[in-house]
């Protein structure tokens, strides 16, 4: 645990006229308070916009109302100088770098906008870019086949945008268990530091306890995964070439697959017609004929409780009519078994 | 789908009726202009008070047959508990969606309407009156008032069939 209170203004008149730099379980504690609030906030917006445009907007924007929930509620409550009700519930307050004085107004809107707006830009951003390069990624297999390994755009390739962040967060967020400064990535940036509104006992602090051990823990995964990364790359840098042709047998294999499953929509002439009397010789001629369409059997398929009839048939009863039309067993479409 | 399965039913109709025994009281059915529009003839089961009357069915079938069921319709007024009397009406449970089945054939939908003339269901009424004699009891009322409109609005089985 961080020393609580403020060491480096030794230069300062005295000491316990500045208040103690917040611990990292107040922190946590206001945040969380906080994340309660904005979901409050979120589920009342919600009712809001959908009185205002309907239950699609509202389906297909949940992201959006999430990022205006929270900037909603930072700029009722930090934009205007006045502290979250996480803040007051655990006693806390924004201070400056230096716990020193209380943060300007443009630190505060920085971090209102870095906090709530940006991450939902940047995921946007990168989502856009990855369908566009997804797409460029099929041209460019033929090109590794000859190509020599490249170590280094193999290492960037497994980088993966969340990837990133997740191990960046997860850095931040042990360096916050350690030492107990700032919680999130735009406080940090922009200096918002939280400082107790009362003094603290030495005593109390300490009975307390912190969460470094939580930090060093997540210190320990992070490098865990590091070594395994590198490790990955040293391994795959030889047998490259044959990875990738692997990979074309691989996607091949797979195409064939795909090509062997038949096309249900496709209103093309059935597979298994039982008019032809050689298909499926162990249906006796009594039973080839489907009950729905009265005609001979087009791709005969079976339902659970044992009853046949066309594919096409069955299908359309089975999505609006859940039963066997003989037996009036539960009978659900995806539990139909075509015979061959 | 729904005009190929009618032509099946129409040629399996042609085979069975009249001439099979198996549907000794469906007397007639057969497509009007269309293949959605039939009509049909029945005659009174044996030891039912309908018996030696005859009855004319309208039968429409939706475009979406055999998935939804064929409607079916009395068009000569008849005393039935489960058939309302003004418009012939028929409640029975398969000609629900929710009870039909698609493995039905119109054929069977008008056996269901013979077994129903025989075996009312009070509980579901569409003709309180008579119904309300049959949970009663009273079988004579109740077998007098329906052949009282059996002799009004019933077709003789010397009159000719149904147009």
């Amino acid at each position: 645990m961080s020393e609580p209170l403020l060491s480096e203004s030794s230069n300062q008149p005295k000491e316990d006229q500045v208040l103690p730099f917040a611990d990292a379980p107040s922190i946590v504690r206001a945040h969380q308070k906080d994340s309660y609030f904005e979901s409050v906030i979120r589920s009342k917006l919600l009712e809001v916009t959908q009185i205002f445009t309907g239950q699609r907007f509202v389906h297909t924007h949940p992201e959006e109302l999430t990022v205006a929930a929270k900037a909603l509620y930072l700029a009722t409550t930090t934009l205007t100088g006045s502290r979250t009700l996480g803040e007051e519930y655990a006693d806390l307050f924004y201070v400056t770098r230096s716990g020193k004085k209380l943060p300007k107004l443009a630190q505060r809107i920085g971090f209102i906008l870095s906090y709530a707006i940006l991450p939902y830009l940047v995921t946007r951003l990168i989502r856009k870019y990855f369908k566009r390069s997804n797409v460029d990624e099929d041209d460019g297999d033929e090109d590794d086949q000859e190509g020599k390994p490249k170590t280094w755009s193999s290492f960037l390739s497994r980088l993966t945008y969340t990837s990133v962040i997740d191990s960046l967060m997860s850095l931040h967020l042990a360096i916050f268990y350690l030492k107990g400064s700032y919680y999130n990535i735009s406080k940090r940036l922009f200096g918002l530091r939280y400082s107790f509104g009362h003094t603290v006992n030495r005593n109390e602090a300490a009975s307390n306890g912190g969460y470094e051990l939580l930090g060093g823990l997540i210190l320990a995964q992070l490098a865990f995964k590091l070594s395994n990364l590198i490790k990955d790359i040293h391994f795959t840098k030889l047998p490259e070439p044959h990875t990738s042709t692997d990979q074309e047998k691989d996607s091949e294999h797979r195409r064939a697959q795909f090509s062997a499953i038949p096309h249900a929509h496709a209103s093309t002439a059935p597979r298994i017609d039982l008019s032809n009397e050689e298909l499926l010789p162990y249906i006796p001629s009594a039973s080839r004929n489907c009950m729905l369409c009265l005609d001979p059997m087009k791709d005969p398929c079976c339902a659970t409780c044992g009853h046949i009839f066309c594919w096409s048939c069955i299908s359309n009863w089975a999505r609006e009519n859940p039963e066997c039309p003989l037996c009036r067993q539960d009978l659900t479409e995806q539990a139909l078994l075509p015979l061959r | 789908m729904a005009t190929k399965r009618l032509m099946k039913e129409f040629s399996l109709v042609q085979k069975s009726i009249p001439s099979d025994s198996e549907y000794p009281n469906i007397l007639t059915l057969q497509p009007q202009d269309t293949l959605f529009q039939w009509k049909g003839t029945i005659s009174g089961p044996k030891d039912t008070p309908f018996e030696g009357y005859k009855w004319g069915l309208i039968i429409d079938i939706p475009h979406t047959y055999p998935s939804s069921p064929p409607s079916v319709k009395f068009a000569n007024k008849i005393c039935h508990p489960n058939v309302n009397f003004q418009t012939g009406e028929i409640c029975l449970n398969i000609l629900n969606q929710e009870h039909w089945s698609p493995a039905w054939n119109l054929i069977n939908v008008i056996v269901a309407i013979l077994q129903l003339l025989g075996n009312p269901e009070p509980l579901s009424p569409l003709n309180i009156d008579v119904s309300n004699l049959l949970k009663l009891g009273d079988m004579s009322a109740y077998d007098g008032l329906i052949k009282y409109y059996a002799v009004r609005y019933g077709l003789k089985d010397e009159d000719g069939i149904l147009d």
